[in-house]
């Protein structure tokens, strides 16, 4: 029975492998050919291929920024890690040998060899170690600077390990079922410091782990000539033409443009997943300006190659690379330029030509295309280079007397001063409280149910010619007294043309604080326009609350633009546009577009009657002697405008010490924590000093363009100068401020008017002979 | 001393050292074609594990078979070690004494630099207390007769399932019924319990809520888990071939075809193991594909035969003995090594679900390769001490 039993069992076990022998025959013989490509697979390694960022473009097809072809100097990513690989060094340790001794090396027997490949080996690792100190040299890099960028570039190879293996999970599982992958896994690609879920993580090999990555971008060439004349000195070291980003211009539109910078740890986790989109450390992003919002489309696709193992010429391109989109914007750079000359000879006096009379001003500028609403310069002066932005950034942000990298024509908002009084009075007229035919008299000082209010509501005249023996009375607009104001009751568009306060504080009065609020709200101030780039939203009396008793004061004021009221040029060139577009707002766009969406244009349903009071006014200002805002206009073209002075406040500075550094407020709050320690809870608030007011005659060094209007010298206010033209069959509308410029007509209208000239030459507007009559001389 | 270079040299078995001596060889080369350092280990506890081989040779097995039960006392003890929650350590904890987690499970002993693994141990224990507790009864013929085999293995296999290593634990299985079955034990006894096993199957499969892994049947939903998530998917992933499959739970199976598979005929030479270095414990439950990756199917083919050879001069060594306790501890040891061997390479091979077994005498490791020699150091001790026994022929039963 044992036996029989012991033989049964025997003859098992001899099956058993039988079925294992013919397992063994089917998977290694017969499959053998899928098997092999099965395995081609585990072993081919997928490498990513730059690509170009698109071009941006002007209105005209003008290069505006590009990418550029130049050499970079890189490193083998084996070179890159704190310890150089080992097989890799040993490698090029052993190919020295051979190269520097030939046959001498393989006659050498064994120790001897293994001693001098030991020698050579230590001599690379030097090497590579000089060549390290060499290049943070070459790019006035610190070592301990040096080392984080080798670190990044470590870390950014690891990320694509992962991300890889993520793409082939996220795959799988979408093969697999609908199922969305679980928000662990995205963690786990984002943050080395995560544990990796139970994967074959370790065993993907990217191509990023041999080959060179970028240290120096864009070197020049005498470093180049430096680095290939020393290459064999230089384990690791790739001399490799690549591309950097270039702005023909410079400083050109630099903040329209806007500029690139490396990507943060958000903007990967919030960019695109999928590999060839998607952002890896050390990409350049979009970071302002239209390069920021055109990121999409001037972004290109990597190309994805994979290697077989041990025979390149199965390599196999899976994705082409595709180039960004070259985005045409709505700028003319050329337009551009002229206005941005402009503001580095900016008049401050009254209709001068005379280069002696002009200085560079700080300001900003836009211009609008009536029809499209489409941006064709914006302009903020001073600018910066955006070739050099990287390496004078340090300085662009701490000048905080010039502040280059304010964008003053979306980001700066200031009061609007009397360029709002065109709104006040379309509102006041469209909701009823003021009447087409009504009229105001000035006596100098506002006077309401029969209050005379000498100090908060003055008219300007009153304010500068009330002490002046050359006139008699400030009543009724006597100035200028070439032609006084006939009746001193003034209508709706004599109030614009005299730009009288009384008026619009009245007409404001009626409306109330909400009311205009309302209205300043319906043109656009107190949000963001929507421009697609960074831009300040302002403010409208409504945003913040006041105290009851001082509500009707700040009425008054905001009728004029002041106090409770700010906005930017772009805003402001914007209600330039909605009233010359006969109460039609739309939202100014830097990209052509065809976009219907109705957010995006909005009739604000003015009452036509005012909207031609209002044309008419704000062509007095121009034409008529009595006007605020008299301008050389080019010959054919007849300008509606109005002029803006808004009393500013003084210019304060960060204080510095002798260094440059600049000096903090004493910690304003501290308190204890739990060790009872002192722990100051809010400081970094620089300690601010005013700046010491410049005149004609003695300009502030620091700040030239800081300096005092007015007969004393000592009114300090910013410049502002709106309007659109032709006024009868509007192109274009434009803003023009000109900060500390002193009042509108002198700073802000010179460069106004050199505007409309631009616009002409440039081909926005087409004078008509017979335009010119309607001035009134 | 004569007697024990007689017992060592004379009358050793040749074709048992030859296959042992293919077998270690392949495996050498293939750990050492993976990790070189390993090999270098290997190779020392390969003679470690000789010479506890020699020491099992050399001493007369019916000396050693006295000491049966209080083995198998003290491997019990070990286990019972390894299952108290208190020595539990988390993985990379060195310390004396300690049960370090590794791969999920507590089953390793730490001793100074070394671990030691107390199932291989109680594997050897095992196979000689049932050789002890049967050779000279006939009671295992009936029902009743089976329950103290039974409860021998199963004992032991409860440790070794809390621990749990479910591959070390399934190889109790097939030793247990062998042993019975050539002992003599009635067939449709063994046949029932086999029958019950195949039907609470099922059963310990549909156990249990949706939420670990079940199928969620009603009333099953509230018994506890028995089949964990892990080893549901494991066997789920036998039957899919889908990427998602083959890149997680599947992968190491499907690495370790493509390593086989890619080896081809002929193999890609000694050393060559391109995809083998991209396959998990290739040095270990996988270790086939690294030989059948260099050596193609030459390679895998020599492993089969070296161990077919080594089973049946097992059997031979069985059925010349005539004394009874050696008689079944061959057979026992041939069940014991054939149950592993067979158990790692129908996994290597996907034939069944990922367990977790070493491949014996070639995987790295020294607690396994240490029982694996000892088995085979009884089986020589055996063969070689065939002595005359003026008796009936044992497990001899007239149906």
């Amino acid at each position: 029975m044992f036996d029989r039993r012991v033989k049964l069992f025997l003859s098992a076990l001899v099956l058993m492998t039988l079925v294992l022998l013919a397992r063994a025959l089917q998977v290694q013989v017969i499959e053998r050919s899928a098997w092999g490509s099965e395995a081609d697979k585990v072993l081919s390694t997928s490498e990513l291929i730059e690509t170009t960022r698109g071009r941006l473009l002007d209105r005209n097809g003008i290069v505006l920024a590009e990418d550029s072809p130049c050499i970079d100097a890189c490193v083998d990513f084996r070179a890159i890690g704190q310890i150089p690989d080992k097989d890799w060094v040993d490698a090029l340790a052993k190919s020295r040998l051979r190269t520097r001794m030939g046959e001498d090396y393989r006659r050498l027997d064994r120790a001897r060899r293994e001693s001098l490949v030991l020698q050579e080996t230590e001599a690379v690792k030097a090497d590579i170690d000089t060549m390290w100190h060499q290049l943070a040299q070459i790019g006035k890099m610190s070592m301990d600077q040096m080392d984080d960028l080798r670190q990044s570039i470590f870390i950014k190879v690891q990320m694509r390990q992962r991300s890889v293996w993520y793409k082939r999970y996220k795959k799988a599982i979408s093969d697999n079922s609908k199922a969305e992958p679980a928000p662990a896994y995205r963690r786990w690609l984002l943050d080395l410091s995560q544990e990796l879920p139970e994967v074959d993580e370790s065993f993907i090999e990217v191509g990023e782990q041999t080959q060179s990555h970028v240290i120096l971008p864009d070197i020049d060439n005498a470093t180049n000539n430096l680095l290939a004349k020393n290459a064999e000195h230089l384990p690791g070291l790739v001399l490799r033409p690549s591309v950097h980003r270039y702005y023909p211009y410079n400083d050109l539109g630099a903040h329209v443009i806007g500029h690139l910078a490396h990507v943060s740890e958000k903007d990967i986790s919030d960019g695109p997943s999928d590999e060839l989109r998607e952002y890896l450390k050390n990409d350049l992003i979009g970071r302002s300006g239209l390069e920021a919002l055109c990121e999409p489309l001037l972004r290109g696709s990597r190309g994805l190659i994979e290697h077989r193992p041990g025979d390149s010429t199965k390599d196999k391109l899976l994705n082409d690379p595709k180039p960004g989109l070259d985005v045409h914007t709505s700028l003319d750079i050329e337009l551009q330029n002229d206005i941005y000359q402009l503001f580095a000879k900016v008049p401050f006096k009254y209709n001068s030509d005379d280069d002696a009379d002009k200085i560079p001003m700080p300001g900003g500028a836009v211009v609008l295309d009536i029809k499209t609403n489409e941006v064709l310069a914006l302009v903020s002066y001073p600018s910066f280079n955006l070739n050099t932005f990287d390496d004078i950034y340090s300085s662009l942000v701490n000048d905080d007397v010039n502040r280059p990298l304010l964008n003053r024509a979306t980001q700066f908002a200031l009061e609007p001063g009397s360029t709002v009084k065109p709104m006040v009075g379309l509102g006041a007229i469209t909701q009823g409280v003021f009447g087409i035919n009504d009229t105001v008299e000035c006596k100098g000082y506002l006077i309401l149910n029969g209050r005379q209010y000498m100090t908060e509501g003055r008219c300007w005249v009153a304010s500068m010619y009330a002490n002046d023996p050359r006139v008699t009375s400030v009543e009724h607009h006597p100035i200028p007294t070439k032609d006084p104001h006939p009746t001193g009751f003034l209508t709706y568009p004599d109030a614009l043309e005299r730009s009288c306060n009384v008026f619009f504080e009245t007409v404001a009065d009626r409306l109330g604080i909400d009311g205009l609020s309302y209205w300043f709200h319906q043109f656009g101030l107190g949000k963001p326009t929507g421009i697609g780039i960074a831009e300040s939203r302002g403010h409208v009396p409504s945003d913040g609350a006041i105290s009851p008793a001082l509500r009707r004061v700040f009425t008054w004021y905001s009728g004029i633009g002041q106090g409770k009221v700010l906005a930017t040029p772009i805003q402001m060139a914007n209600v330039a546009a909605t009233i010359a577009r006969r109460g039609i707002w739309e939202r100014p766009h830097l990209l052509p577009t065809d976009d219907n969406n109705p957010a995006d244009r909005v009739d604000l349903h003015l009452s036509p009657e005012a909207l031609d009071l209002a044309r008419e006014g704000m062509k007095k200002v121009v034409s008529e002697l009595g006007g605020t805002g008299r301008i050389e206009v080019p010959d054919g073209i007849v300008l509606a405008g109005k002029t803006g002075s808004a009393q500013a406040a003084p210019l304060k500075v960060a204080q510095r010490d002798g260094d440059g550094k600049i000096i903090y407020e004493e910690p304003v709050a501290a308190a204890e924590d739990e060790d009872g320690a002192i722990v100051i809870t809010k400081n970094k608030v620089p300690k601010r000093e005013k700046l010491e007011l410049g005149t004609h005659e003695k300009a502030n060094p620091v700040a030239p363009w800081y300096r005092g209007t007015g007969p004393a010298q000592d009114h300090i206010s910013h410049a502002w100068y709106i309007g659109f033209a032709p006024a009868d069959d509007p192109k274009i509308a434009f803003a023009v401020m000109v900060e500390y410029g002193g009042s509108g007509g002198a700073s802000a209208g010179g460069v106004a008017s050199k505007i409309l000239e631009a616009c002409v030459k440039r081909g926005y507007l087409h004078p008509k002979p017979e335009a010119k009559e309607q001035r009134t001389e | 001393m004569s007697s024990v270079w007689r017992q060592l040299g004379i009358l050793t078995n040749w074709p048992v050292l030859v296959a042992l001596a293919v077998l270690s060889t392949l495996g050498v080369l293939s750990i050492w074609a993976n990790q070189p350092d390993d090999a270098s280990k290997q190779i020392l506890f390969l003679v470690l594990a000789i010479a506890c081989m020699t020491l099992f040779q050399a001493i007369d097995y019916r000396k050693i078979g006295h000491f049966s039960f209080i083995f198998y006392g003290v491997s019990l003890l070990f286990l019972i070690y390894t299952v108290v929650p208190f020595t539990h350590v988390p993985s990379g904890d060195s310390r004396p004494l300690r049960v370090p987690e590794t791969h999920g499970a507590y089953a390793w002993i730490n001793f100074g630099p070394l671990r030691f693994q107390p199932a291989e141990m109680m594997k050897i224990a095992f196979i000689m207390v049932m050789a002890r507790y049967l050779r000279f009864r006939s009671n295992y013929r009936t029902l009743r007769g089976l329950l103290p085999p039974f409860a021998l293995a199963l004992v032991p296999l409860a440790l070794i399932l809390v621990q749990p290593d479910l591959g070390t634990a399934l190889i109790f299985i097939p030793a247990l019924f062998i042993m019975l079955f050539v002992a003599g034990a009635k067939i449709r006894h063994l046949l029932a319990v086999v029958a019950l096993g195949v039907a609470t199957g099922p059963f310990l499969w549909l156990c249990g809520s949706k939420e670990n892994g079940a199928p969620g049947l009603p009333v099953l939903n509230h018994l506890p888990t028995f089949v964990k998530r892990y080893q549901r998917d494991r066997v789920y992933a036998m039957f899919k071939n889908d990427s998602m499959t083959l890149r997680s739970t599947g992968m190491q199976q499907h690495r370790a075809l493509t390593a086989l598979g890619s080896g081809g005929f002929g193999g890609k030479g000694l050393g060559n193991i391109p995809v083998s270095k991209h396959l998990p414990e290739a040095n270990n439950d996988m270790i086939f594909a690294v030989v059948g990756e260099q050596f193609g199917l030459f390679g895998s083919a020599a492993v089969l035969m070296a161990y077919i050879v080594l089973f049946a001069a097992g059997i031979e060594i069985a059925a010349a003995t005539r004394e009874p306790f050696g008689k079944l501890l061959a057979v026992g040891v041939v069940a014991l090594l054939a149950g592993q061997t067979f158990l790692n390479l129908m996994v290597a091979t996907k034939l069944m679900p990922v367990t977790g077994v070493t491949l014996p005498f070639m995987s790295y490791g020294g607690s396994s390769l240490l029982a694996s020699f000892m088995a085979a150091g009884l089986l020589l001790n055996i063969g070689q001490n065939r002595p005359l026994v003026m008796a009936n022929n044992a497990f001899e039963f007239v149906e």
